[in-house]
């Protein structure tokens, strides 16, 4: 017996039936360190020393440990100890997919699509036999990209401790091939020369050789051909690529095209007139490439929807199909009976108790006429019934399970034959209330928080929806609190007497998963604790799908990411307690922004000539180039310089961001500093330098208040300075100020671009130090508020004021470029850009004032469709000397007066764009002022030459710029 | 010295033990282990009434079968269907008892396998239930078309029943008609049956551990 246990290793010299019944005297695990914890293993094992051996015990407990995806591999060995019998269960760990990355291969295809192409999925369950499809499939996307040559080697690293397998897949691409003149099959109808135009596979119509061979070239061009056969008429043309044979010694690939052109198939309309990219979008013949009945008739029933919406509520659409042209080609024709044109008129609501007749307003879609917008009204059977639903929908969810709404059109309303009225006649039936909600199957220490997630409650309506929803709400909250597998069951009795009915909700818990550790991959430059003080998910804690998503986001945040990706390890094993895998690409750390814009209105003026110190209509162009380093040390942090360019300003920037300071995500640190040399005062040009250093808190949601220290500079340019020549001394002093400012921003808008309803105010205070003699020192206050309401269906009352105060605690004057300018898009639309105040009163030019008020109200109403808004507004204030000269005076005292309020009524015009509306104002503002202006050049100034001359700001002024005035 | 050496050689030897059981088969996060292999190698010799068959070729028939069952029991439990009662398994059981040498030879089986007769009803119970499901799952998509009907009745039925009774009156197209509907909608209950098995068994990524059979 010896003998055979040394040459076979394990002894199966007894039947495993010797063993069974008798006592288990110890049970082992082999090997020592197992995935699972030993209180896990016991409970999931559920044999003890101390029990008799059973053969049905023992296969469960093989299948239990299975059941983990844990491991490999499970056998059990029994070695006869004393008359019981020791249990060893041997198992082998599976392995589990970590990090896959795919090296070496320059774009097209990218790192993600090869890294997809692996199809090895992450914390999934990792073996050998996926190696070969994964590098078949990185292959073939290799070679739909040109790399015919390439070879790819994957290697994996595995790490038992975790059960991971990270995944390297290193490739050698060789040479990407070139396309070479592709080969038609088929029956193209094209000719060739037209055909290779279509694919662009040739640089510059082949002067220049053919294009790189790549995936995206080759769908574009197979699209290119496509959607030349569709413009033709060949609706059924058929286009694939058949091979591609390549050539080695060249390198150069030979595209192979099947094209079938297929009959042609016209389509045309008549009867009324319809626009051919229009019966291209209705008749869906041209989308599904196909003809056949059933999208003719689709067709015909989006015509006539098409021509209802017009107002032809009576149009009548048929189509004959002609396939007799010959050669398989058919002819299409829709013809149309519009019939009389109408106009919704008037909608009749009644029998509605519980909404008012404009809470349904609201929500219907159809629309009598209204001036400008809607001259036809809106209308269609589609739509009518739309609202027909939506509103029986609206009852029902407000507990009128029984609800009926009919609805009628009533023609030649009020004896007018294009007239109509849509009646909707509201039987709203009784209303159904929740009689009681039971709730059981929820442990005691989640009862409060899971019933504060109801919708439904005793006494209130009763509504399917509802049921829905808290269906969803518990559900959600089981699964974002380690519960994978809860359930519920909703259950509903119902009192047809009494209208009632009572809930009863019972939840199944099941099983509670908590997260192992948390396994990071994918740093290489960034420190692990910038990432590691960002989790949300914790060794320990309920595994929480949500709680993963927001470690997600905060990682995004950072900006230093191009893709983070969460995943639980072993999704599908029974284990309770899992391991999170978070796996981060780090972003690319340059990136250069190019920019280009312009200006034009009332801008800058003239330097030299001192003739139009209100500013002349201009245009400046601008330019702006900046490139920024991200993730610098490793921690986040973002450097960036920049330039920007234009006839009126010449910035160069320097900044360095620390969002997140120190861990806090709610804390943002940035240093600047800038050079600026800009002339936007049209009074004086100025070369500025400036540091600052601002600290920025987040202290609730819409709540920010920041700190700043700023040191600055500023040259005044003699030369420049459109001001009484005795003054220039004076003011053309240089400028230095270091000062402290502390802003509170209180932000409720509903959207910051577009707001439609909320609050946003801003305070700003500022200190300007007296460290040196020659540093100004005042104290600011600048404050802000604007509201936001929603008058009407799209209809927004906006409002804003705002104020400053400078107070001078020098003894000598603030100087020019310190001051408060205001005027222009964003202050106040009757004066244009930084025009309004005080000027001086030899040239004329604004020399900015120590205090200012301004107050604007606009009326933002729909205009055209949807993208086109109008608005209507009033702008009143006006920048002054000192805040003691704030004044409401409409009137103009002399001409040396500019202490009083311009008034500016106005309308303008928004369009919207994805990124924020575009906008056109224009303003008329009867008082602006007048002032003794200087007629001539500099130098006739400083020379005693030139005229004096009566001028004024002109009352009709124009703003064209980008997002809303505020 | 040497008689210690070799005590200490045996008994770190046989701390090895012996392999009682292990994993054969997994589909998901189910497994067959070489005991319940074995088990159903017992009650197949039981309900066939042949003798036990170990080798390593049914060994893995057995594997691939139960492998199935894994499948097929998912899917019992997803239709939530309704298993035939307990008195249908009595019922065969009590027919094989009634065949005396039958019996006798079942009880030595059941004694010599540690097979209870609770064990076998269950058992066959569970068979039986296997083979009614599959019916009621896979027979409604069934459709036998009268060509099939006609050509299965010329090329199969006509020529087994010249075999099995040679020189008897040939039964009309008519008259089997039913008969052969019958086997027909048998064959492509089973086609079904298997073309859902293997999507079933490549989507729960089916294994059979071949090290491990005997």
């Amino acid at each position: 017996m010896l003998l055979v246990c040394l040459s076979a290793g394990v002894c199966q010299s007894a039947l495993p039936a010797d063993y069974y019944g008798r006592r288990i005297v110890s049970v082992y695990l082999e090997p020592k360190n197992q995935p699972l914890s030993r209180d896990q293993l016991g409970v999931i094992l559920g044999i003890r020393p101390g029990e008799n051996l059973e053969e049905e015990r023992l296969a469960r407990a093989i299948q239990r440990l299975w059941a983990t995806l844990r491991y490999e591999d499970i056998s059990v060995d029994a070695a006869a100890d004393g008359d019981g019998v020791s249990l060893t269960f041997r198992t082998t760990p599976a392995l589990f997919t970590g990090r896959v990355t795919v090296e070496g291969v320059p774009e097209p295809p990218n790192a993600g699509q090869l890294v997809n192409a692996t199809r090895l999925e992450f914390g999934e369950r990792f073996e050998e036999d996926q190696l070969q499809p994964a590098l078949q499939s990185i292959m073939s996307l290799l070679t739909a990209n040109g790399y015919y040559e390439a070879k790819v080697e994957p290697q994996v690293e595995r790490r038992p401790h975790t059960q991971e397998a990270r995944v390297r897949f290193l490739v050698t691409p060789g040479r990407r091939a070139k396309f070479s003149k592709p080969v038609f099959e088929g029956t193209p109808v094209f000719s060739d020369k037209k055909l290779i135009d279509l694919t662009k596979w040739e640089k510059w119509k082949g002067l220049r050789g053919w294009k790189d061979m790549t995936a995206a070239n080759t769908q574009r061009a197979l699209d290119r051909i496509r959607g030349a056969y569709l413009k033709a008429d060949y609706l059924m043309a058929k286009a694939r690529i058949a091979s591609f044979d390549y050539n080695p010694q060249t390198g150069a690939v030979t595209p192979r095209l099947v094209l079938e052109a297929g009959p042609k198939v016209q389509v045309s309309a008549t009867g009324a007139k319809v626009g051919k990219s229009a019966l291209r979008q209705l008749v869906p013949i041209y989308h599904e490439r196909t003809v056949d009945r059933e999208l003719l008739l689709e067709g015909q029933n989006r015509l006539t929807a098409y021509f209802e919406d017009k107002g032809y509520f009576d149009a009548k659409v048929t189509y004959t199909l002609n396939d007799s042209a010959g050669g398989g080609d058919q002819k299409i024709v829709y013809a149309i009976s519009p019939g009389q044109r109408y106009r919704l008129r008037h909608i009749d609501i009644s029998g509605n108790r519980y909404f008012d007749n404009e809470t349904i307003r609201e929500r219907l879609n159809i629309i009598p006429v209204s001036p400008i917008r809607y001259r036809k009204g809106r209308f269609s059977k589609e739509l009518l019934e739309a609202d027909r639903l939506g509103l029986e929908s609206l009852y029902r969810a407000n507990g009128f399970r029984d609800v009926e709404v009919r609805t009628e059109i009533e023609q030649n309303w009020k004896g007018n034959p294009r007239d109509l009225n849509a009646r909707l006649t509201i039987n709203e039936g009784p209303q159904w209330l929740v009689e009681s909600l039971d709730l059981t199957g929820v442990d005691l220490r989640l009862l409060d928080e899971v019933k504060a997630l109801f919708t439904s409650a005793p006494n209130e309506p009763y509504s399917e929806v509802n049921v829905a929803l808290d269906r969803d709400s518990i559900l959600n909250y089981y699964f974002n609190n380690g519960y994978p597998n809860a359930t519920i069951d909703v259950q509903s009795i119902v009192d047809e007497k009494r209208q009632r009915v009572a809930l009863k909700y019972t939840v199944t818990e099941g099983r509670r998963n908590f997260v192992r550790d948390v396994l990071v991959s994918g740093l290489q430059t960034t420190r692990p604790d910038l990432v590691t003080s960002r989790l949300t998910v914790h060794a320990g804690a309920p595994l929480s799908l949500s709680r993963a998503v927001e470690t997600q986001r905060r990682l995004y945040d950072l900006g230093i990411f191009a893709r983070v990706d969460v995943n639980v390890q072993n999704p599908r094993g029974l284990e309770r307690n899992k391991y999170v895998l978070l796996q981060v690409e780090e972003a690319k750390k340059y990136s250069l922004n190019l920019g280009v814009g312009a200006e034009f209105g009332r801008i800058g003026g003239n330097s030299s000539d001192l003739s139009a110190p209100a500013g002349s209509r201009g245009f400046s162009p601008r330019g702006l180039i900046g490139l920024t380093r991200s993730n610098m040390f490793g921690i986040g942090h973002t450097a960036g310089v920049t330039f920007r360019a234009s006839n009126i300003q010449q910035r160069a920037l320097l900044s360095y961001i620390a969002p997140q300071f120190r861990g806090d995500e709610n804390v943002n640190l940035t240093v600047s500093g800038l050079i600026d040399n800009s002339r936007d005062i049209s009074t004086f040009s100025s070369l500025r330098f400036e540091g600052s250093l601002q600290w920025a808190r987040l202290l609730a949601r819409g709540v920010t208040w920041q700190v700043r220290s700023t040191a600055r500079y500023v040259f005044i340019d003699e030369t420049t300075l459109n001001i009484d020549p005795a003054l220039i001394p004076v003011y053309s002093q240089p400028v230095k100020t270091t000062g402290f400012a502390t802003s509170l921003l209180f932000d409720r808008r509903d959207d910051q671009l577009d707001p439609t309803r909320g609050v946003f105010t801003t305070l700003d205070f500022g200190y300007a130090l007296p460290l040196a003699k020659s540093n100004t020192t005042y104290t600011r206050v600048i404050a802000r508020n604007s509201t936001y309401y929603s008058v009407a269906k799209e209809v927004v009352f906006a409002r804003s004021s705002s104020f400053g105060w400078l107070r001078n605690l020098d003894d000598e004057p603030v100087p020019l470029p310190e001051r408060f300018y205001g005027g222009g898009s964003t202050t106040h639309r009757g004066f244009p850009e930084n025009q309004a105040g005080p000027r001086d009163l030899v040239t004329g030019f604004p020399i900015g004032g120590e205090a200012f008020y301004f107050n604007s109200v606009e009326l933002r109403f729909p205009f055209i469709g949807k993208s086109i808004r109008g608005v209507l507004f009033h702008d009143m204030g006006n920048v002054f000397s000192t805040v003691s000269a704030l004044s409401l005076r409409f009137k103009q005292k002399d001409l040396e007066d500019f202490d009083y309020t311009v008034q500016a009524v106005g309308v303008g015009v928004r369009v919207k764009t994805p990124v924020g509306p575009i906008r056109l104002d224009l303003a008329f503002a009867p008082n602006t002022p007048r002032f003794y202006g200087f007629i001539g050049t500099r130098e006739e100034l400083i020379n005693g030459g030139g005229t004096y001359g009566l001028q004024r700001i002109s009352r009709f002024q124009f703003h064209f710029s980008f997002g809303q005035a505020f | 010295m040497k008689r210690t050496v070799l005590a200490l050689a045996v008994v770190t030897l046989t701390a090895g033990g012996e392999i009682i059981d292990r994993i054969v088969g997994a589909a998901g996060t189910d497994v067959v282990t070489l005991s319940e292999a074995r088990r159903y190698l017992e009650y197949q010799s039981v309900f066939q009434n042949k003798e036990l068959d170990l080798s390593r070729q049914a060994y893995r028939e057995a594997v691939d079968q139960l492998l199935n069952q894994v499948l097929i029991r998912r899917e019992i439990e997803i239709s939530r269907y309704t298993p035939p009662a307990m008195s249908e398994a009595e019922k065969r059981l009590n027919e094989w008892m009634a065949d005396k040498d039958r019996g006798l030879k079942m009880q030595k089986q059941l004694a010599a396998y540690g097979i209870t007769e609770d064990d076998l009803r269950k058992r066959l119970l569970w068979y039986i239930t296997v083979i009614r499901f599959t019916d009621y799952r896979f027979s409604p998509g069934v459709q036998v078309r009268d060509e099939e009907i006609e050509e299965y009745y010329k090329s199969n039925f006509l020529p087994q029943f010249r075999k099995t009774s040679p020189g008897a009156p040939e039964p009309s197209l008519d008259e089997s008609r039913a008969a052969i509907q019958q086997i027909l909608v048998q064959q492509k209950t089973t086609q079904a049956t298997n073309e859902w098995l293997n999507l079933a068994r490549q989507q729960a990524r089916v294994r059979i551990f071949e090290e491990a059979l005997p």
